[in-house]
C-alpha cells in the first residue's frame, strides 16, 4: 500500500512539474506599476514603524508618570485642605470687652497656635505657646517681636492656678470644668471656645512633652530622611531586549514589558516578582540548533526567527547605596517562562540540496527555572510613594528552549515605574 | 542568459531590467504552481502578479550563499510567496467548491513527438488534482507536490494535524479512484 501511494506521490509531483499550462502573455507593466505604486507609499514595514511604536511607548510612560505625579499632589492638596478645613471649623471668635481674637490650629502640622485680633491688639498676630514646667501647663503668648506675656498657668488636673485673660471667659472655664476637654488633652476650655493644640500632649507617663516648636522640628527631620517603606509595591516596566544563542552576537533588537509587583522587607531588602511579555529576535548556525523536533533528513545550515515569551521573574532585590530620594539596587534571582510563538527562517539542506524554509510554532512551552538574572539599578522617587528606575539586567540561559533547544542569552534595559501601597 | 547570481544582485538593489528578466523566467513556473491551487485560470494569473509585487518589494531581504546555491534558495523562497498566496485567496473564499470547467485554451497544444502522452497524461493528472475539494486540494498540494510537513500544513493553514492527516489520506482515496477510472476508459477505446 505505501509503494502505491510513493509510486502515486512520485506520479503526482512529475505531473505538476511538467503539465502543459499556457503562460499566456507578458503582464510585466502591471508589475512594473505596482512596484512604482509601492515604492511611493511609506510602507509602515519601515524603521519608521519601529519609531512610531517607541514614541507610542514613551508617551504611555510620559502619561502614567505625569498621572501618578499629579495623583499625588492631588491626595497631598485634599489633606491640606481638610487640614485647612478643620482650622476654619476651629475659629472662633474669642469675646472680650475690647478686642476680639481669633485663633486658628492646625491640630495636623502642628503648627504653633496663631491668634490674629484686633481693638487694644491692633491687628497683631499672637501666637500661643503651651508649655510644661514643673508639673504645670503654661500658656504664654509670642507677639511677633518675641514679647511673651503668661496669659494661662493650670495645674496638671486643669484647675486654674492664674490667668491672664479676659475675666468673664475665665470664669467660665472654671465653671464648665467637667463638660471640658481635660487639660492633659491639652484643650484649653474658654468657655464655648476651644483652643486646640493636639501636639502637645502631656503623656501620663510622666515624661517631659515636646514644645510644639520642638516637634516642628523632629517631624521635619523625619521628613528628611527617608520614610519607612515596608510594605508591597507594583508597578510596570518595559524595555529593549537583545538576544544571542551561545556567543554569536547580537543582530535584531526586540522588546518586552509588563507588571510587577513586590514586598519590601526593609529601606534595603525586597522580594520582587511579576509578569512581563517578551519578542526576541536571535540568529544561529545550524550547529547549535538541535534537529530532533525536526522532520528527519533536514540538516539545518543556519537560522534566524523570533520568539515571543511570557516570564516570570523570582528575584531578590538589595539596595547597595541609599540617598534621601534615590537608591542604587542589585538583584539577583530565576525567570521562568512559556514560549507562545516561535517563527523560524531556516536555510536547511534537504537531500544534499540547499532549501529555505519558514516554519511558526505556536504551541506553548513550559520552562521552569530557564534563565539566571542578574542587574543592577538607579531608582528614584518622585512622590512620597512613587518611583522611577532604570535597570541594566542580562539573563543567563540554565537549559535551551524552542524547537531547536537553543541556549539564548539575553540582556536589555528596563525602564520601570513603581508604587508602593500605602 | 546573465548568471542568476548577478541577476539576483540586480534584483536586491531594486533594478528593474533584472527583476524583468526574473518574471519572464518564472512566470510559467509560477503560473503553474499557483494553477495548482487556483482554479480559475485568469484568476491564477492575477495571484501571480500579486506575488511577483510581494517577490521585488522584499528582495532586499533575500541573502545571497553561493553560486551553486542562491537559484535553489530563490525558487524555494518565492514558491513560499506563491503557495501562501494562492492559500489566502482560497480561504477568502471560504474554501468553497468551485463549479464550471476548465477551458481547454489554458491549455498548450501538445506536440506530436514522444512526451507529448507523457504530458497529456500530466494534464489529466493535474486537473484531478484540481478537481478535489479545496481542504484536500491544499493539504494535497502542501505535502506531496510541495514537501511541507503535517505540522506545517496544520500551522499555514490554522487546522488540527489529524485534520491535515485524514484529508490527505481522503484526497489520496478520491485520486486512486479517479486514476482507476481514468484506466478504464482508456482501456475501454482501445
Amino acid at each position: 500500500m505505501q509503494d502505491i501511494e510513493n509510486n502515486m506521490d512520485d506520479l503526482f509531483r512529475k505531473a505538476a512539474s511538467d503539465y502543459p499550462l499556457k503562460t499566456g502573455e507578458s503582464r510585466w507593466d502591471e508589475i512594473a506599476a505596482a512596484m512604482t505604486k509601492v515604492s511611493s507609499t511609506p510602507g509602515m514595514k519601515t524603521m519608521g514603524r519601529k519609531k512610531y511604536l517607541a514614541l507610542i511607548l514613551l508617551l504611555f510612560f510620559g502619561l502614567l508618570l505625569g498621572g501618578i505625579i499629579i495623583w499625588d499632589n492631588v491626595i497631598i492638596n485634599e489633606a491640606k485642605e481638610i487640614n485647612e478645613q478643620e482650622v476654619k471649623n476651629q475659629a472662633v471668635d474669642i469675646p472680650s470687652e475690647n478686642n476680639t481674637l481669633t485663633q486658628h490650629n492646625n491640630p495636623i502640622s502642628g503648627e504653633v497656635q496663631k491668634i490674629s485680633g484686633s481693638g487694644q491688639i491692633k491687628q497683631q498676630d499672637i501666637f500661643l505657646k503651651n508649655e510644661k514646667i514643673d508639673n504645670k501647663n503654661i500658656l504664654t503668648n509670642k507677639a511677633d517681636g518675641n514679647q511673651k506675656d503668661i496669659l494661662l498657668v493650670t495645674e496638671s488636673n486643669g484647675s486654674i492656678i492664674s490667668h491672664d485673660l479676659p475675666e468673664k471667659i475665665a470664669k467660665e472655664n472654671q465653671d464648665d470644668r467637667e463638660l471640658k476637654t481635660p487639660f492633659n488633652e491639652n484643650n484649653i476650655d474658654l468657655g464655648k471656645n476651644l483652643l486646640v493644640n493636639p501636639d502637645v500632649s502631656l503623656e501620663k507617663t510622666g515624661e517631659p512633652e515636646k514644645s510644639i516648636e520642638e516637634k516642628q522640628i523632629t517631624d521635619s527631620n523625619k521628613k528628611n530622611q527617608q520614610p519607612n517603606s515596608k510594605g508591597f509595591y507594583f508597578g510596570i516596566a518595559a524595555g529593549p531586549v537583545f538576544s544571542e544563542v551561545n556567543g554569536q552576537g547580537l543582530r535584531k533588537g526586540g522588546y518586552d514589558g509588563g507588571l510587577l509587583t513586590g514586598y519590601q522587607f526593609n529601606n534595603n531588602l525586597s522580594v520582587e516578582t511579576g509578569v512581563l511579555f517578551s519578542k526576541r529576535y536571535y540568529f544561529s548556525d545550524g550547529k547549535y540548533f538541535h534537529t530532533n523536533k525536526m522532520p528527519p533528513g533536514m540538516d539545518v545550515i543556519s537560522l534566524e526567527g523570533s520568539s515571543s515569551v511570557f516570564e516570570i521573574p523570582l528575584k531578590v532585590r538589595y539596595n547597595i547605596l541609599t540617598h534621601k530620594k534615590a537608591q542604587v539596587y542589585t538583584s539577583a534571582g530565576i525567570s521562568s517562562s512559556i514560549l507562545v510563538n516561535e517563527k523560524n527562517d531556516y536555510l536547511l539542506r534537504v537531500n544534499g540540496s540547499p532549501q529555505k524554509m519558514y516554519s511558526n510554532y505556536k504551541n506553548n512551552y513550559g520552562y521552569i527555572g530557564s534563565t539566571i538574572d542578574i542587574s543592577i539599578g538607579y531608582e528614584r522617587k518622585i512622590s512620597r510613594y512613587s518611583a522611577v528606575r532604570i535597570e541594566p539586567y542580562l539573563k543567563i540561559p540554565l537549559r535551551g528552549v524552542g524547537i531547536g533547544t537553543m541556549q539564548v542569552m539575553s540582556t536589555g534595559l528596563h525602564f520601570a515605574v513603581t508604587r508602593q501601597s500605602r | 542568459m546573465e548568471n542568476i547570481t548577478h541577476i539576483l544582485k540586480g534584483c536586491i538593489v531594486g533594478d528593474h531590467k533584472y527583476q524583468k528578466i526574473i518574471y519572464e523566467q518564472y512566470r510559467g513556473y509560477a503560473l503553474k504552481t499557483v494553477f495548482r491551487y487556483i482554479y480559475r485560470y485568469e484568476k491564477a494569473q492575477d495571484i501571480v502578479n500579486d506575488s511577483f509585487v510581494k517577490l521585488f518589494s522584499n528582495f532586499s531581504k533575500f541573502k545571497l550563499v553561493s553560486e551553486v546555491d542562491n537559484e535553489m534558495l530563490f525558487m524555494g523562497w518565492f514558491r513560499r510567496i506563491l503557495i501562501n498566496s494562492a492559500i489566502d485567496e482560497l480561504r477568502r473564499g471560504s474554501m468553497l467548491p468551485e463549479i464550471g470547467g476548465i477551458p481547454d485554451s489554458v491549455w498548450e497544444i501538445a506536440d506530436d513527438n514522444q512526451d507529448a502522452y507523457q504530458r497529456l497524461l500530466y494534464k489529466d493528472l493535474v486537473i484531478l488534482i484540481r478537481k478535489l475539494p479545496p481542504a484536500y486540494r491544499i493539504v494535497f498540494n502542501l505535502y506531496v507536490i510541495d514537501g511541507y510537513s503535517h505540522s506545517e500544513i496544520a500551522d499555514r493553514i490554522n487546522i488540527p494535524v489529524g485534520t491535515s492527516k485524514s484529508n490527505l489520506a481522503r484526497a489520496r482515496v478520491y485520486l486512486q479512484e479517479s486514476l482507476k477510472k481514468m484506466e478504464e476508459s482508456k482501456l475501454c477505446r482501445i
